[in-house]
């Protein structure tokens, strides 16, 4: 089952005058088709301006398709009597913590989504305190937003959302702020909600490290799908897409460090395979090349 | 030609219940001309230790000597030493508000009380420095792409001519080829220009290619200032402060508990790579 079905999408963004004539557009997603299947961590990779956060925005129904069907949770986004049980089942979770937390208590913060949907009290309270438990923020949840750290603040962010029991969140750049550990929290809750909830995963980050544990990593370029070097679609496992380092490249993307070090190594004639992504690998990949006598 | 951190304190609250440290007693002497990048977990002082560099803050007790004079004596110039020591906050971008890019830029050295065209001269330098063409000068900073407003933000500081340029976490937030660029041209303006750079980062891979001197600061205090590599050696102790080492310095570790006599303090793709082709057999 597809949580999200994307056909033909277009959608551009006008730049206007100050007597309002449009003087430039861009084209932010040029016939995008893709789908993401339930259940599935899905990495969206792209340099800026790649309409990566365009498709994000659309997902969530903040904006329409100029053109194209976009469904969600079987739900068409163009229609707007649907919106809201559309942007129930699609969380998203931004890039700045500040800009997401209302409240001046980490309970009540989650409990507002519950709330605006006029859920009765002890459903809420039920909620919130699995949304809490789910992001390991259990001994915050009567502090103030204001005392956490950027980690944290996202891990509430994610809760607020949790507490809507969504199919699907949408992470847009969520640990583009935050130092390796909040990077890390981050990641690990997103993780752990795909596994132990079953929640669709879409991420999308800047960060190669991050992709290589997802199950799917999407390349979008000028707004769809990026190709590779020979025309085939930048759309695989991680294995499948770090194996293109040269094409990466070419898209202004780089591979994990590891990744690049294999890479270089097997450019000199080491017969070492393609695609290595961790240090483990890149080690037992290694072992049959260490010098017989020390 | 240095500056020279003695003793700096920088105690916050004092005398009340919440009274704490966000610098204790840090001593440290940087050489003109290097590249030093400041690293630590998030709260730790690095962005409080940079702003006693160019006098924003006071410190509680301790100074800072910049060219042997020190610059929280009675009747030192700091407005002019700001202009010397160029501080490039975290997104600096948000900083940007004027109607066109070049007016943006010549907004520093005008303040300086410098000519129309001395500015625009010195704008045009600076923006060339930071690889932004002539095409964007009159559009509105705020129509640029990210990677862009953070470069102007730069050249703004740039166009004050500064000995000493600060930089807080300049590749947050910034797509691969961003930091590439970014990290790129702060190593060409120090290598050129002969300018100090004094970068925070939170990022050891990126400090590993660029910095010769790493400061790693912890609850308040200074606790490694050495070359990187030096540094890296000490894995344990950087993770007990929540700091890793370069993801390719772990990989010589894990290496050589596999079997393999590499150097345990590699810390680059090019140096793993040109010691891996040295030792390998096939």
């Amino acid at each position: 089952m597809n949580i999200i079905k994307a056909a033909h999408i277009f959608y551009e963004y006008m730049v206007r005058d100050e007597n309002d004539k449009v003087i430039e557009t861009t084209k932010a997603l040029n016939d995008l088709s893709l789908d993401i299947e339930e259940g599935s961590f899905v990495c969206l990779l792209g340099h800026n301006g790649c309409g990566k956060s365009t498709f994000a925005k659309l997902i969530n129904a903040l904006n329409l398709p100029k053109e194209g069907t976009l469904l969600v949770n079987g739900m068409d986004t163009a229609d707007g009597s649907l919106t809201l049980r559309i942007r129930e089942s699609a969380g998203m979770v931004f890039q700045n913590p500040d800009n997401q937390i209302i409240s001046n208590i980490v309970e009540e913060d989650v409990a507002f989504g519950p709330e605006n949907i006029g859920l009765p009290s002890e459903e809420i309270m039920e909620r919130v305190d699995e949304a809490i438990n789910a992001v390991g923020m259990q001994a915050f949840r009567n502090k103030s937003p204001n005392q956490l750290s950027g980690g944290q603040k996202q891990r509430v962010a994610i809760a607020g959302i949790m507490a809507m029991r969504p199919k699907c969140i949408i992470f847009d750049e969520p640990t583009a702020m935050l130092d390796p550990d909040g990077r890390k929290d981050v990641l690990e809750i997103a993780h752990r909600l795909n596994r132990e909830e079953n929640i669709t995963i879409v991420h999308i980050t800047h960060y190669m490290e991050e992709a290589v544990d997802a199950d799917r990593i999407i390349v979008l370029e000028n707004g769809s799908i990026a190709e590779d070097l020979e025309g085939r679609p930048m759309d695989g496992t991680p294995k499948d897409i770090f194996s293109k380092v040269e094409d990466l490249k070419a898209l202004a993307l780089t591979v994990p460090v590891i990744t690049e070090l294999a890479y270089e190594l097997r450019k000199e004639g080491l017969p070492i395979r393609e695609g290595i992504l961790t240090r483990k690998e890149l080690v037992d990949a290694l072992k049959p090349f260490f010098p017989k006598t020390r | 030609m240095s500056i020279r951190a003695e003793h700096l304190t920088h105690l916050y609250s004092p005398g009340t219940a919440f009274e704490s440290y966000a610098l204790k007693d840090i001593s440290f002497e940087i050489a003109d001309g290097s590249f030093v990048a400041v690293i630590g977990h998030t709260g730790s002082g690095k962005s409080t230790l940079i702003q006693h560099l160019n006098g924003l803050y006071r410190p509680t007790s301790g100074t800072v000597y910049y060219n042997g004079e020190d610059i929280f004596a009675e009747g030192y110039d700091l407005k002019a030493l700001r202009t010397k020591i160029g501080l490039v906050f975290q997104y600096p971008e948000y900083q940007l508000f004027e109607e066109d890019v070049i007016t943006d830029v010549m907004f520093g050295p005008k303040n300086m009380g410098l000519s129309d065209d001395e500015a625009r001269a010195r704008a045009k330098k600076a923006l060339m420095q930071v690889g932004i063409g002539e095409s964007l000068y009159k559009r509105s900073p705020f129509d640029l792409s990210g990677g862009q407003k953070r470069r102007v933000a730069i050249a703004g500081v740039l166009a004050m001519d500064p000995e000493v340029l600060i930089l807080d976490e300049p590749t947050a937030g910034l797509d691969p080829r961003g930091r590439e660029e970014t990290l790129a041209m702060l190593e060409e303006l120090h290598s050129e220009r002969k300018i100090t750079v004094i970068l925070v980062s939170h990022s050891m891979d990126d400090v590993a290619e660029c910095a010769d001197m790493l400061m790693v600061l912890k609850d308040a205090e200074l606790k490694f200032f050495d070359r990187p590599k030096e540094v890296f050696r000490h894995v344990e102790e950087l993770e007990s402060y929540g700091l890793a080492v370069p993801e390719i310095t772990y990989l010589a570790h894990d290496l050589i508990k596999a079997g393999l006599d590499i150097d345990p303090t590699v810390s680059t793709v090019s140096e793993a790579k040109a010691e891996l082709l040295k030792l390998l057999k096939w």
